[in-house]
Formats: C-alpha cells, structure tokens, sequence
C-alpha cells in the first residue's frame, strides 16, 4: 500500500506484442479525458510525439519477453518505475507468443525467418519471469473497466480490486447455456481468471482462456471431463496451449495421462 | 441518519438497509504506539449516542466511504457514557486510512454487534486478564466495567505482553489508573526489552506459566494474537483451568457483521453474532477449521 | 414477517380449465409484472414476460433460481462522496413499479425463498428484500415427475409445495386445480369466478402426488444426518472430490439457498462520489477464507468443498432449524463434474 500520488508519472512500453492492449488503453473513450486529467502519460510512443526519460511512478508493460535483448530490456524498466504493472496475458503469462514453447526455437525460428542466423530467440515468458511485479492486467486484450480500477486505486493509493473467480461464474449469472455441455465445445471458462463478463460465451463462442488461470484452478480434472465427452487430446491440448500455455496450471490442461 | 436522495422518485426506501452506518465525529485521537491509535467517537445525533447500549466484548462495524469498514472491539466500558472508543492497529488499506484522521473528522458506525463477555460467569470470582499487544482492547473494555462495578467482582489480575516497550497499549492505564488500585495486580512483560525496560521479558504464554496462577474460584479472560491464544490455552488447560472458566475471542474477515455475507461463518456459527466471545469449552465445539 | 401469513389449509380451491389460465394470467398482468420460466437457447430461465404464450410451464429448472429477483446479484448499498472530514451517505431510491407475479416456480424454489427469508428478515432483516417479498405474487406449479437431478422429496419441498405460495396449480390432465395459499390468492380465484374445486379434485391431486412421489430415484436419508456429517470430517470422500472440483464456483451461482455475499466500496473516477455495493460471493473462492495479514483459514480446496455441503447439510440446520438445500438439483446439473451431494452423502454412509 502506498500514499496517493498526485498526478502519477505513467510509462507504456512494448515488448512482443501486437500493441492491442496499448491500444485499449486509448479506446477507453469517455474516460480517456478524464484519466489524461488525472494520470501524466510521460512515456507513451504510440499516442504521444515527445516522451520523457525516467523515473516514472507507474510503468504498464505490454507484451511477452522473448529474447535476450528483452530480458535486459524489462531489468531496466523495472528500475525506472515505482510500480510495474503487466498490462495483457502476454506480458502477465507470455500470452500468443508462448504458443511456441512447445517447439525447439530452432525449429520455429526456421519456420518463420528465411535467415534465422540473425535471431536468437528465448522461449516466450511473461514479465514475472524476470522482474517482480506490481499489478496484473489480463486478458487479451485488456477490460478497460479493470485498467480504469487499477487507475483509481493508484490515484487513491490502495491495492485494486481485481478478482480472479472464474468466467465460469460470470457466464452463469448471464444465464447463458453452457457451451460444453450442450455443444461439446472445449471451454476454458471453469478454470479461467474472470473480469470480462464472459463476453465470449455470451456471445456464442466458448472460453479461450486468455485471461489465464483463475484462483485455484484444476485444469486437469476440467481436461478429464473434456477428454470424456469424446474431444480429442489434441483438441484440449491446444485450447489449453493457447494463451497461458506457460503456467502450470494451464499446462497441467495440457497433459492428459 | 443517513439522509434520502432528493427529488426524483416517489415511493423511497421507508428504512434503510441495516448495512447503512451512523455518522459519528471523532473527538479525541490517542497515539499509543507507532501503529495504534485511540479514536474516541460521538454520534452525530447526541440521542444516539445517549441511547447507544452495549456490554464489554461488542464490537461496531467502523466505516470510511471508499476505503471500506472493519469490525472493531469497543474499547471503552459503558459504564463511562457519552462516547466510544476504539483503538484501532494500522494493519491495512482501512486501518490506514483511520490512522490518517484527526479531531473533528467524522466516519461511519454501525454496532453494537456481536455477544458480550458472560458476566455471570464472572462474578463473586477472581478474574485473570491475559493479553497480548491490541488484544489489550477488548479487555480494557471489560477491565473498566469490573473496576467500575467492583463490588460485583473479585480482584484483579493482569497479565499483559506486547513485542517491545512501545507496543504496549494504554500506558496511561497500564503504569497510572490500573497500577495505582489496589485490588488489581499488573504483570508486564515484553517479548524485547530496550534501555530503559526494567520489567519482565518473555513471551506471554511463557510469563503465565511462570507466575503459575491457581485455578480455585478464577474466571480467565484472554485476547492476542491467534498463535498467542493458542498457547495460553496449553498453558491454562496444564495449569488446571477448566474450559468453561477460560473465555476468549475470535478473529475473523468480516464484511457485513450481521451473520449474512458468510464470511465469519465456521460450522454452524457466525463470528459476528454468536461471537466473537467464546469460552474455550465452546470453541472445542467447533469444526476442526481454525 | 416477509411473506403473508398463508392459510393452514387451502382458503379456496378452484378448478380452472386449461384454456382458462389465460384469465389467471391476465388477471395478475392487470396490476403486475410477470415473469415466468420460457426458454432461450435450450435452457430455460425466469424473465419478464407479457407472453404467456412464451411461458413454458413443462420447464425443468432455470439456470438461475428465482431468488435473483429479490436478493439480486449486484447492488447498490449507499452512495457517499468521500471528501475528508464529511461523510454523507445518501440512499438510492427505489422507482415505484409494478409489483412482480411469478407464474410457475416449482416446490424447490418455493422452500428456497421461505427459508431465504429466515436469514433476510427477522433480527437483522433487509428492508428491500422484505418489501420484495411482501408485495411479490407467487403462483406455484407442482411438478409430476422429477428432473434428472432432482431430490426434492427428500427435504419434503416438492414436489407438490404445502406452503409459500399465494396460488398453487396442480395439473390434473382435464384441467388445473387451483389452490389459495394466502388471502390474497383466495382473492384473486373470487374474482376470477372459478368453479370451486370438489372432492374428486383433491383425491386426484393426491394421486397425483403420489405418483409423482414414487418416481423419484435419487434421495439423501436425512435422518442423523447432521450427525454423520459432524463425524465424517476427516472422510477420504473429500480428499477425492478435492481431485474433481473445478472450484469454478458455479455450484453457487445457481444454488437458490446460497446467500453469501461480499461488501466493497466503489470510488469513481472523480475520486469524490462513489457507491458501496454488495453482490453475490462464494465460499468456493480461494480468497474466501483470506483474512488481514495474508492468513486463509480454507486454503486447501477439499475444506472449501466440505463448507458448502456442511452448510446446506449441517450448519443451516444448526442455525435455523431446516436443512439449506431443497434439492432442486441445479448444483448437479451445472457442474460440469456433476458433484452431487446425493452420491457425497451416500458415500458417507458407506453405501
């Protein structure tokens, strides 16, 4: 817990990523006035021309960390800011990116780079592997109600309030159908972090899991069940592989006996 | 009490939900250590706080909008009218933001809430106080009341501990008003003494045994941190102290205080109604949770 | 007292041809909103609707019960503006609306709320919700055979419900018995004008009943259960749901007796005004049991499977006088594990 600061000093910075949760931060419309009003966006390149060194009071990094370069790279952000929050599931658990841990980075760098000799890549991890952190923002992209409570808190000096019960819930207090149980569809939603309403579900499609995993989540027994109702291994194993593949929660999803 | 919103609607709620506090002002703030402080409190409305009923042991929901409410012991006695007190250690967002007020300023209360300390299992007795660092609060509510109703009760011992010298609480009464009465006798002990500390040291649990009070005709009465009870209990039950003659209290998350949101429930209790005084005896009942 | 004082026996019965329910219909729609089981997407659930024609009466259970309407899942407490040294709570008020029917909870639902009422009203009672549940009509609908997860005859609140409702239809096939449980259900037959039932009617009823009664497969003894539950708290049956449990906390999500809640402050974004609000919570959650300073005293996920069974099971029981669970079966069915506290209970018997 901190003393409110008046006007927090606040830092952007991208890592790999595809920008989207930057992105959100802007599209937070009707609020963005009144957020630049409280907040002094010091360091943002995607919305401001002329940016300031460090320190800064609250840092937001986006995006996974997955070379060396990155790794000293977060290990300097981290010194310049007070507060270092993971804004989105690349930054919070290596997100899209650590679909390739699976694989050698050998294997993948070939995949992709007609001359893989100029890259050195490091499987995909998110900012906690290297620097302590602050605050998580999950998701991806983000909910911009959660980066406006995580705003507020700083403003007021308290920890945010941010829970992590599962979609499951959410979903269930929308009324909606359960999209396992009477599509057979592979949901993530019981074993994943809420605070997006369940807005996939309720929209016809089932949990990806990109907020990662939820507070006390048993992936494995959600991946039994799956695996039960007739879904192939392969099927469950992606699903769980997608966004927080890296986590072991997620990757105790993954790995049916 | 909390006013309506103006204009708009006809049909307003008729009484408010009883999760909606009373305005009080604070009148006085006691440092007593470097993270405790002793709010004395008066309502708004002077009939409510002439009306305000309470027994030693209740406690009130102390409440500031936007940085939440917690469960506080009242650390005054009723027999002393015309106030509240509470003394309130800075333990997190709420306690902080308490600790940040002044004389004048003015927070939510709602209360009493809770059971009271079993009189009847106190008096014509001798009573054994033992307490350890905030835990002192709920006491010296009931220390206060004894003292004030002496001839109900037997004399008085006390046996208090904190972490150092200046984690003790109410030093004013600790080394003045309690030490000067004479049928109240004081055993401080610190878990580490500093320059100046010429009393015992050591831990509570350890200072009990040591003086190794007799049982015959006592009632104990304990408050402390948890791993503090814990080991009083031991160390009574060794010393022949019956459980049903020991009482102490319950710590709990609380959030609504009226035995609803669950929070405080362990078996078929809920802490902040059927607590949070227990005796020993009683707490046995409970399931193995806590 | 929150519900109105029902009649020990029924004041009036009537016998309502199937056509005719229609007029009931109408009748409450005149002076209150409606809202009743109709379907969306394969499940069902309880909304407002001025279409009977919508309403589906041969529903099995809703995804949420009907307690949303009156302890609903969010709310608003009391509004503050926070600048120091003031504190100025003001309330929101409530719009005045049409009172609320609703057509066709079955007996589980009904148990809920009367016992939902004991922890509502009474010492500490919430003036919304007793005001909710004064002015809310309730036409029941006994159910003739069982869903596939029901138990509801073990805690004796259903199939056919003896109380809490201020109109209750039994289908007897030709037509609907109808019977007053209130006055004011009583009322609305006189004013419908509705052939009074006969004898004929209620044995039918009874018959009804009975064969209701014997198609139920599923049942949890509930003699000496609060005793094998207090001495089966070390039973290796928690260890293995332990295993299976998602901790999603759905289970409670759609529990009609579940009433857990949690207490938080709101700031807005001027960090002046702002609301306290409480909204549904779960004992499921790991952060449940958390108190200051980090400590959770239900860490471990078999303690937080134990608390909600003991709950429904033991402790409601021990504080109230009836058992908390009325088994309607929405636990089951929304489990994507299908935890069942039928197979839980007769695990612990040894069967």
């Amino acid at each position: 817990m901190s003393t409110p600061v008046a006007r927090p000093r606040v830092a952007v910075f991208k890592f790999s990523s595809c920008a989207g949760c930057q992105l959100q931060i802007l599209n937070i419309e009707d609020q963005l006035l009144a957020v630049v009003g409280a907040v002094d966006f010091a360091y943002f390149v995607m919305a401001k021309r002329e940016n300031v060194p460090g320190p800064y009071d609250l840092g937001f990094v986006e995006g996974a960390i997955t070379s060396t370069e990155e790794v000293k790279k977060i290990k300097q952000v981290r010194g310049q800011v007070r507060k270092l929050v993971a804004l989105g599931s690349c930054a919070c658990f290596g997100g899209l990116p650590s679909l390739k841990n699976s694989r050698t980075q050998r294997e993948v760098e070939a995949e992709v780079y007609e001359h893989p000799g100029a890259i050195c890549s490091i499987p995909a991890a998110g900012i906690d592997r290297y620097v302590p952190v602050d605050g998580l923002l999950r998701g991806c992209p983000i909910d911009t109600d959660e980066l406006l409570e995580l705003v507020k808190a700083e403003l007021l000096g308290i920890t945010p309030s941010l829970r992590t019960h599962s979609v499951c819930m959410e979903c269930k207090l929308q009324e909606n159908p359960c999209l396992f149980q009477t599509r057979g569809e592979v949901c993530l939603g019981p074993v994943t972090s809420a605070g997006c309403g369940a807005r996939c579900p309720s929209n016809g499609r089932a949990c990806h899991g990109c907020r990662g995993p939820s507070d006390d989540p048993n992936a494995r027994s959600l991946a039994q069940a799956m695996w039960e109702a007739g879904l192939t291994r392969e099927e469950i194993y992606r699903r769980f592989q997608l966004y927080a593949g890296d986590t072991q929660a997620f990757q105790e999803g993954g790995r049916l006996p | 009490m909390s006013e309506m919103m103006a204009g708009g609607a006809s049909a307003a709620v008729a009484e408010p939900s009883v999760l909606v506090p009373q305005v009080a002002t604070i009148r006085r703030v006691t440092e007593e250590t470097p993270d405790v402080k002793t709010f004395q409190v008066v309502f708004e409305d002077p009939g409510v706080t002439e009306d305000f009923a309470y027994l030693p042991g209740q406690c009130c929901m102390l409440s500031l909008p936007g940085s939440g409410e917690a469960m506080i012991s009242i650390t005054s006695s009723p027999t002393r009218r015309g106030f509240l007190e509470f003394a309130v250690k800075k333990v997190g967002i709420f306690t902080s933001a308490l600790h940040e007020l002044e004389p004048g300023d003015q927070i939510g209360v709602r209360g009493p809430y809770g059971n009271h300390f079993p009189l009847p299992l106190m008096e014509g007795r001798k009573l054994l106080f033992v307490g350890g660092g905030i835990g002192l609060a709920p006491l010296r509510s009931l220390i206060n009341y004894v003292i004030d109703e002496k001839d109900r009760f037997g004399p008085v011992s006390i046996i208090y501990g904190a972490r150092s010298p200046e984690d003790l609480v109410f030093k004013e009464e600790l080394f003045h008003t309690w030490a000067a009465l004479p049928h109240v006798s004081l055993h401080l002990t610190v878990d580490k003494g500093d320059a100046s500390w010429e009393g015992h040291v050591g831990f509570v649990p350890a200072y009990l045994e040591e003086l190794a009070p007799a049982p015959e005709g006592t009632t104990v009465i304990t408050c402390g941190p948890p791993v503090m009870i814990k080991f009083v209990l031991q160390a009574l039950s060794k010393l022949g102290f019956p459980p049903e003659r020991v009482i102490t209290t319950l710590e709990m998350k609380m959030k609504c205080g009226v035995g609803k949101c669950g929070r405080c429930n362990i078996g078929g209790k809920y802490v902040c109604v059927d607590g949070p005084v227990f005796t020993a005896a009683e707490l046995a009942q409970l399931p193995a949770e806590y | 007292m929150a519900f109105p004082m029902a009649a020990p026996a029924a004041l009036a019965a009537a016998r309502l041809a199937r056509a005719a329910l229609a007029d009931l219909w109408q009748a409450l729609a005149a002076s209150h909103r409606m809202a009743a089981p109709v379907a969306c997407d394969g499940v069902f659930r309880f909304q407002e609707t001025a279409d009977l024609a919508a309403v589906r009466l041969d529903y099995n259970t809703t995804i949420l019960p009907a307690k949303k309407f009156f302890y609903p899942p969010v709310e608003t407490i009391f509004r503050f503006h926070r600048h120091r040294g003031a504190l100025a709570p003001d309330e929101e008020a409530c719009e005045a609306r049409r009172p609320l029917a609703l057509f066709g909870l079955h007996g589980c639902d009904v148990r809920a709320l009367e016992l939902l009422d004991q922890v509502y009203t009474g010492e500490f009672s919430d003036p919304a919700y007793a005001r909710a549940r004064a002015e809310t009509f309730i036409v029941a609908l006994s159910c003739l055979e069982p869903g596939p997860s029901c138990f509801c005859t073990s805690f004796r609140s259903g199939p056919f419900p003896e109380s809490g409702f201020d109109l209750l239809l039994t289908d007897l096939g030709g037509h609907y018995l109808v019977e007053a449980g209130s006055a004011r259900g009583a009322g609305l037959l006189q004013q419908l004008g509705a052939e009074p039932a006969d004898s004929e009617d209620q044995l039918l009823k009874t018959h009804r009943l009975r064969e209701a009664v014997a198609r139920f497969r599923r049942h949890i003894p509930t003699e000496g259960l609060p005793r094998l539950l207090n001495q089966a708290f070390q039973h290796p049956v928690w260890q293995a749901l332990k295993d299976q449990c998602l901790s999603c906390g759905t289970c409670t999500v759609v529990c009609p007796t579940c009433y857990c809640f949690n207490v938080w402050d709101k700031v807005n974004l001027d960090l002046e005004t702002g609301e306290r609000k409480m909204a549904w919570d779960s004992c499921q959650l790991l952060d449940f049991g958390q108190v200051a300073l980090g400590q959770n005293f239900r860490r471990d996920r078999a303690a937080r499977i134990k608390q909600r069974i003991y709950h429904k099971l033991n402790y409601f029981r021990e504080q109230y006088g009836k058992f908390g669970c009325v088994g309607c079966g929405r636990c089951v069915e929304a489990c994507v594990k299908h935890i069942d506290p039928v197979t839980i209970v007769a695990a612990l018997k040894g069967v």
